[in-house]
């Protein structure tokens, strides 16, 4: 499918691909891959489509009981956000809107998120549905992280940054944070249980050759958590997650639950 | 208060009713519903046809255009594009519900369809934007066209749509690519 994915952008955009597929199409594009950025405008595109239907008023009846609903409807909370400027309908308005998007000092989160959005299915691109959890965690996790953002920022300030989001089991997702340039990886749990009594997840980077090296505790519960890759990114081709013995192992003794390639 | 007519007030100032509807004002919202439901449920008819169902629809954007509105306080300058694009997400997965349960016959489908957009082609009242919608509509090829119509208009995947039209997968998919490039330059849709 890989070779033929930037031929789904306009499919994708007009929501053609069904829900499978669209799922796939989504997880495949990496942060601000060229494809990606495609598929965004062309679902701006799209909806700019909607201009070309004949406009019709629902009945009153219907806005009385959105009304009504909204009365008694909570809106989501977003977590610490800073006061933007007024926005200056500037040249660059895609990138300021991201910038904008998350406080800078959470800028990483950003990216993040963005490919949490992307992945999302929801709204798409613009990802508001579902994923509700999944957000508020990464807001808990922005409320936590400023004093380890510095490590995230200087990895997706490399041109060659790489955000991939892993399944994990019980409905987690992990996000590898990774950069070669910097040498520096890291990961996102969102959801992940805590390991078993008495054991510990532990991260390892594996060489094209199949030979494992710690890289340190993954830390997991509730919410969300930041875990830097010690010992940076070497010539590592894949990250993979076992269960040890609490404390970790400088083996691994089991059979990796995660295994990414970080190509 | 003043009577607004819906067509002209909406563009100017939804994005200043979404930061307000973000602190949790409920008056704007109302005058955010006043102005994009009608574009909301339009869109949400021509894809879900019927009107209970497109009813429902157009009432769970707007719930959600509630619930997640401090999250599109940050991202301002385009709640008409967000808030359209969720509408046809939500349109097109309902009406992929209800095909799950009664096959609509495409061919059948595809006929009516066509047959109710000329009807509204040829309404005289078409909003500025929907013009040059059209217009931008008509600068494709008939291909292109077509199947971007069927697809989003119709909410038919791009398989369904190659049947419809009775071309190969491959063709449907790189013709809609390359007719919504086309719509994305006519337009002026870009971010550089």
């Amino acid at each position: 499918m890989d070779d033929q994915l930037h031929l789904l952008t306009g499919v994708y955009a007009l929501n053609a691909l069904d829900g499978e597929e669209r799922g796939r199409f989504e997880k495949s594009l990496p942060f601000g891959h060229p494809t990606a950025e495609e598929a965004r405008e062309l679902s701006e595109t799209a909806a700019l489509l909607a201009a070309g239907t004949t406009p019709v008023a629902p009945p009153p009846a219907l806005k009385e009981r959105l009304m009504a609903q909204i009365a008694i409807t909570p809106q989501a909370e977003v977590g610490a956000k800073e006061e933007t400027s007024p926005a200056s309908a500037g040249a660059d308005r895609f990138a300021e809107r991201r910038r904008r998007a998350f406080p800078t000092s959470a800028r990483w989160l950003a990216a993040a998120a963005a490919v949490l959005l992307v992945a999302a299915g929801g709204a798409g691109l613009w990802g508001v549905q579902q994923q509700r959890e999944r957000d508020d965690a990464m807001r808990t996790l922005a409320a936590s992280q400023n004093s380890r953002s510095s490590v995230i920022d200087r990895i997706l300030s490399s041109p060659d940054a790489k955000v991939q989001e892993v399944p994990a089991p019980g409905g987690a997702t992990m996000l590898i944070v990774h950069s070669k340039d910097a040498g520096l990886a890291g990961v996102v749990t969102i959801g992940m249980a805590s390991p078993p009594q008495g054991k510990s997840y532990e991260l390892w980077l594996i060489d094209s050759a199949g030979a494992a090296k710690p890289a340190g505790l993954l830390k997991a519960g509730d919410g969300s958590t930041w875990n830097e890759l010690s010992g940076g990114l070497g010539n590592a081709a894949y990250l993979g997650v076992t269960v040890e013995p609490a404390g970790g192992s400088s083996q691994p003794t089991t059979k990796p639950f995660v295994l990414q390639s970080l190509a | 208060m003043p009577y607004r007519d819906a067509g002209n007030a909406a563009a100017p100032d939804v994005d200043a009713l979404m930061a307000r509807v973000a602190n949790g004002d409920q008056e704007a919202f109302g005058h955010l519903y006043d102005a994009l439901a009608p574009l909301v449920h339009g869109l949400v008819l021509r894809v879900v046809r019927d009107p209970a169902q497109s009813e429902e629809v157009t009432q769970e954007v707007f719930l959600e255009v509630w619930q997640q509105a401090k999250r599109f306080d940050s991202d301002r300058g385009r709640a008409r594009a967000w808030i359209t694009v969720m509408a046809h997400r939500r349109a097109v997965d309902r009406v992929r519900a209800a095909q799950a349960s009664a096959d609509r016959d495409l061919r059948e489908g595809a006929k009516d369809f066509r047959e109710s957009y000329d009807d509204v082609e040829h309404r005289v009242e078409v909003a500025l934007e929907s013009e040059r919608v059209h217009k931008a509509l008509e600068s494709l090829t008939e291909v292109q066209r077509q199947a971007i119509r069927l697809a989003y208009y119709g909410g038919y995947t791009y398989g369904e749509v190659a049947d419809a039209l009775g071309l190969p997968l491959g063709t449907v998919k790189t013709r809609i690519r390359d007719g919504m490039i086309r719509l994305r330059d006519v337009l002026g849709v870009s971010h550089g």
